[in-house]
This record gives structure tokens, sequence and C-alpha cells, in this order.
């Protein structure tokens, strides 16, 4: 039996040599892939980061607030700019027409004076030498009648004219307001609203972007995790040789025992060596089972990335049947071409508020002949009144005549007076006119706008469209490694092979120290060997000694004093170990 | 400039995963199979060490009193990575000049953790 059990240990022995040292090449192909995988995350997780960046850092709604900025901006300067020339010119309008009128009394006044002039020189011509003084007095009326009759004409023609250009531009100024205001309820609100559903989109894509976000860090957890069941293809091994050395070792060593103590040293080995065995088997199985396990779960996470990154790209595009980015680029260039066309029509409104304020500016110059007259007719007043006043009972008639002219004098001071006024007003108008015309909206500044609203709807076409392409571009990345994933995780089969070697050999153990045992004469107590005892304590890791002293205390051998596996040395050791511990962890120390 | 680590170990799969968790994080990597290798390797800028301890040909032990022997390398960090866990060995380790003791299985966050730590 002793001879058997012996040739039992060594096959056993044999199978178990290299069982898991020759698949490490496996391990290896399976440490590549696990690689590529891991390098497929991080592309998966920059490309993550770069949308996190084009939506969550408001890149687009920089670019959205800007745009909206830029549209109010343009709205309000179109508004504004006709305004303000609307109210003048109908100031101008009302103004010009109470000029007008007064012109008209002008004329009637100027006939009445013509009449009294032709009065004054017939009465002067019946009186003779008499009359003498009268006749200048005449002329100097026919005079006034004339340069009257000449300054109203030119200030009633510029005056219809005017009446004529300031209609005609605040036509044109009209009309453009109403354009302006049609615009405004359909260009700048489709716009506006298109606006409003890209910042929609912006909210989605953020929402998306902070779930991927928390999606990349449980990848890399699970590759972390990956990492360290890979480790256990070293750590089994190691286990599984211990075995081998120790079956080894003992197969060299008992020939100088007795038999029954060679018996029951095989027994206990034998059971010890099937306890270090079960936990090397189980040890592997859990670890490659954890290992795909968390490839899985990996691919999972990356099968969750690829539908959250498609709902966010899905949603938008069934949400709007035309992207919003479409109809804002639309309405932009719409928005372009009607301040283009607007500033057309600024210039010619330009050109005829010039006319009126340069139509002003002649009317202006008649001013200063109104108020001539004007000083003239308080001359020719005194003049009638001294005359009169010299003629006595003969001229009572020129005297009437001249108080006539006296009156009618009085009269045309007061018309000239409000003709001077409403020139006046006029040429302060015009004054205005000329200030808003410099801030007018020129082609220059229309020219300046619509660069600006391109410049920006480039940018914020950029900023959408490079978020549209990597979420489309995340999508296809995470379909492609999560069934690169997937694939992987089914071709993993290494444990099976190798935990059915560990099995057999755990079992043929098993067998052989109950047999070993079963073949024992002596009913003596018997115990191992110190030699024996060494070699079978001789252990690197802390499961095995745990599986060591288990199995001990269950066969009543215990440690007997001699074998100190546990505890440390060195009080100082520990509670330095304890010191790191939270830190990094309870296998890691730093001296 | 990264900073080189060499990685020592008679196994593969284990240099394999030092080295992939290394490089992930940014650093320069050079492997050896064992305490021999590793000394024919040790030249120019190497800033750290993580070792095995068992390892044929030259122990982890053995080539910390080597590398602690070179003027060049008397102060840089070497780590052992072993499956070791007895306080005796580990004291060993610290008197042969060893920086610091990991028990394996580590994790990815562990080993960069303590590299970040001890190449401060």
């Amino acid at each position: 039996m002793l001879l058997a059990c012996r040739a039992d240990f060594e096959e056993i022995r044999r199978t178990l040599q290299g069982c898991i040292a020759e698949r490490e090449s496996e391990f290896l192909s399976l440490g590549e892939q696990l690689q590529r995988i891991s390098g497929g995350a991080m592309q998966l997780t920059q490309d993550t980061q770069q949308l996190i960046t084009a939506t969550a850092d408001d890149v687009l709604d920089t670019a959205v607030v800007e745009l909206s900025e830029q549209l109010e901006t343009t709205r309000t300067l179109c508004a504004s700019s006709d305004s303000s020339n609307s109210a003048l010119l109908q100031s101008i309008q009302t103004t010009v027409h109470t000029l007008l009128g007064l012109i008209a009394s002008y004329s009637r006044i100027t006939k009445t004076l013509q009449m009294l002039g032709v009065s004054t020189r017939i009465e002067s011509a019946r009186l003779g030498s008499d009359g003498k003084g009268f006749t200048t007095l005449a002329d100097d009326v026919e005079k006034l009648a004339r340069k009257i009759v000449e300054y109203s004409g030119n200030i009633k023609t510029h005056g219809e004219q005017l009446e004529l250009i300031s209609a005609e531009a605040a036509g044109k100024l009209f009309a453009m307001h109403a354009a302006q205001e049609e615009s405004e309820s359909t260009l700048f609100a489709s716009v506006n609203q298109s606006l409003e559903q890209l910042q929609e989109q912006t909210g989605v894509s953020r929402r998306v972007s902070g779930e991927l976000t928390s999606v990349m860090e449980d990848i890399t957890g699970r590759v972390g995790s990956v990492v360290s069941s890979m480790q256990f293809h070293d750590i089994v091994r190691q286990q599984v040789e211990h075995v081998e050395e120790t079956l080894d070792d003992v197969l060299k060593l008992e020939q100088k025992h007795g038999e029954d103590v060679q018996l029951f040293s095989l027994a206990e080995i034998g059971m010890l060596q099937s306890r270090q065995l079960n936990n090397a088997r189980t040890s592997f199985y859990e670890a490659v089972e954890q290992l795909k396990g968390d490839l899985r779960a990996t691919g999972e996470l990356v099968v969750h990335v690829a539908s959250v990154a498609s709902s966010g790209a899905a949603g938008n595009a069934v949400q709007h049947s035309t992207p919003p980015i479409e109809t804002i680029a639309h309405g932009i260039s719409e928005i372009s071409s009607f301040i283009t066309e607007f500033s057309v029509q600024g210039e010619h409104i330009s050109t005829a508020i010039a006319a009126v304020v340069d139509t002003i500016t002649q009317m202006s110059a008649f001013l200063e002949d109104i108020e001539d007259v004007g000083t003239e007719i308080g001359l020719i007043a005194m003049n009638a009144s001294i005359r009169a006043a010299h003629t006595g009972e003969k001229g009572r008639a020129l005297g009437v005549l001249a108080g006539a002219i006296q009156h009618l004098s009085l009269d045309a001071g007061e018309q000239t007076t409000g003709i001077a006024k409403a020139l006046s007003d006029v040429g302060d108008m015009a004054e205005q006119l000329n200030k808003l015309a410099a801030d007018y909206f020129t082609a220059d500044k229309a020219q300046h706008m619509t660069d600006a609203l391109e410049a920006l709807l480039v940018r914020l076409e950029d900023a959408a469209g490079s978020t549209e392409t990597l979420l489309h571009h995340v999508v296809s990345e995470a379909e492609t490694l999560s069934g690169n994933i997937d694939e992987n995780v089914r071709s993993i089969t290494i444990h099976d092979d190798v935990c059915a070697i560990l099995d057999a050999a755990e079992q043929a153990l098993v067998h052989t120290a109950s047999a070993a045992r079963s073949a024992i004469t002596t009913t003596e107590r018997l115990t191992m060997p110190d030699d024996l005892q060494a070699i079978a304590s001789r252990y690197t890791m802390e499961k095995e000694r745990d599986v060591h002293r288990t199995a001990m205390r269950g066969s009543g051998q215990g440690v007997a004093g001699e074998i100190d596996l546990f505890g440390s040395e060195d009080d100082s050791l520990d509670a330095l170990a304890e010191a790191f511990e939270d830190e990094f962890g309870d296998n890691i120390e730093l001296f | 400039m990264s900073k080189t680590i060499m990685t020592v170990d008679d196994s593969a799969s284990v240099r394999q995963m030092v080295a992939f968790t290394l490089r992930n994080a940014g650093y320069e990597v050079i492997e050896a199979v064992d305490g021999k290798d590793a000394l024919t390797k040790l030249k120019g800028n190497v800033h750290m060490i993580i070792t095995d301890l068992n390892m044929p040909q030259m122990n982890g032990i053995e080539l910390i009193r080597n590398v602690r022997s070179q003027a060049a390398y008397k102060f840089i960090p070497i780590v052992m990575l072993t499956t070791e866990s007895q306080a005796s060995k580990k004291q060993e380790g610290k008197s042969a000049g060893a920086t610091g003791w990991i028990v394996k299985p580590f994790k990815p966050e562990q080993l960069i953790g303590v590299v970040k730590k001890v190449l401060r």
C-alpha cells in the first residue's frame, strides 16, 4: 500500500506539473485582448470628453446667446432708425403747411399794397406839386410789393417742393417701417424660435454627456478589476507549484521513517494538499469567472453608452422635422437679405432727407430777405404818417391812403414775423435730420451686421455640427467595441480545462490519503515528523496558511508551537501597515 | 518627460499587467524576467523598480542589495510586488533596502497611487 500511495503521489505530481504554467500564452493573449478593449474604452472616453466639452462647456450656448443678441441689436437698430425720422418729417410737413398758409396771406397783402400804391400815385397826380412827396411813397410801396411778390414766390416754390419731397420721404419711411414690422413678426420670430429649439437640443446633449461621464468611470473600474483577476494565473500557478514541491519533497524524505509513520504522513499531507488544491482551483475558477463577469459588464456599459448617445442623437432628429440649425441658417440668410434691402431703402431715404435738408437750407436764405422786408415796411409806414401830417386839408385823401398803408404795413410785419419763425423752425428740424442721418443705417453698417451674423452662424453650425458628428461617432465606436468584448468573453474557457485537472488531482489526493490512512496498522497516536511538518508548512501566501491552519485544527495536529505561521515579528511593521491601510489598501505597506 | 519604471517578475502575465497599468498612467516601462536580467537592463534613467520576490537566477532581495550598491541607483524607490505576506520576509526586504511591499493581486489604482507617492 505504501508503494502504491507513493506511486499515486508521483502520478499526481506529474499531472499537476505545468498545468497552469503551460497555459500562460492563453493568459497573455487574454491580456492583449484586455489592452485592446481598454484602449477602445479609453478612446471612447476621450471622444466622450470631447462631446462633453462641445456641449456642457457653453460653446454652443455662447454662440446661441451671441446670435440672439446680434439679432436683437439688428432689430432694434432697424426700428429706431425710422421712428425718429418719421416724427421729424411729420413736423416739417406741418410747419411747411403753416408756412404756405402764411405765404398765401402775404400775397393778399401784396395785392392790397399794389392797389394802394396805384391809388396813392393817382391822388398824388391830382394834387400836383402838393402831392409830390406821395409819388415817392407810391414808388416805395410798389417796389416793396414787387419784393414781397418775389420773395414770397421763392418761398412758396421751395415750400411746395419741400412739401412734396418730405411727403415722399415720409412715404418711403412708412413703407420701410411696414416691411420691417412684417419681417420682425416672421423672420426674427422664426429665427429666435429655432434658437430656443437649439438650446433645448444643447440641454439634451448636456444630459447625455453627464450620463456618459458616469458610465465611463464605471468602465474604468471594471477594467481595473479585470487587471486584478488576471494576476491569478501567477498566484494560482504558485499555489499549485507549492503542492508539487511538497509532494516531491515528501517522496524524497519519507523513506527513513517507519511504514505507519510514512502512511500517516502521506495521509496527512495528502489531505492537506488536497485542501490547498481545492483552494487553488476555487480561486482560479472564481478569478476567471470574475474576469468574464467584469468584461461582460464592460460590454453592457459600452452598449449603454451607445444607447444613451443614440437617444441623444435620434431624439433631436425626431423632435424637429427640420433641424433647428437649418432653420436658423435659412432665417439668417433672409435676415441678411432684409438688412441689405433695408440699407438700400435707407440710402434712398437718406437721399430724400438730404434733398429736404437742402431745400430747407435754401429757404433759410430767404429769412434775411423777409426780415429786410419787415424793416422796410416799418419805414414806409412811418414815411406815410409823416407825409399825411404835412398834407393838411388838401391832401386828406392821401392821408387816408397813408393810414391804410401804415395799417397794412403793420399786418405785413406780423405775417413776416410768422414766416420768419416758421423758416427758423424748419431750419432747426433740418439740423436734427442731419444729425440723425449721420447715424442712419448705411450700407457699411448693414454689411458689418450681416458679416457678424454670418460669422456667428458659422460658429453655431460648427459647434452644432461637431456635436452631432461626435454623437454618431461615439455610437459607432461603442457598437464595435461591445461586439469585440462579447466575442472575447465567449472565447474564455481556460478555467474549464485547468479546474478539471486540479479537481482530478484533488480527488486523487483524497483517495490516496484515505487509502494510506486505512493501511495504518498501529493504534497509537501518530504525529508527523519535524522534517515533514516543515515541508508541509512552507508557504508564502496568507491564504495557504489559512488553509493549513483550518486543516490542521480539523485533524487535531495543530501547530504545536514550533511553526509560527501568523503574526508579525516586528510590531512597527504592523503599525506602518495600519497607517497606510486606509490610503492604499491592506495589501500595501510603505517603509 | 515621462518617468521610467522597471518591472521584474518571472511571470510574463504579471509583467504584462504591471506594464499595462503603468503605461496607461503615462510611464515608460522596462521589463525584466528575474534579478539577473534586471541588472543587465539597469542603465540610464530608471526612476523606480517594482520587483517580485521569488525568481530564478536572482531573487528580489538579492536584486535590491545589488541595486543599492550602485551609486546611481542607491536611492531609487524599489517596491516588492509578491504573493509573500509573511512579516519576517517583509522585514528582510526592508532591511535589504526595499521602499515598500505590495501583496498580489494589486488593483491598478493602488499601484499608481504607490508609484505617485514614492516618485514625488
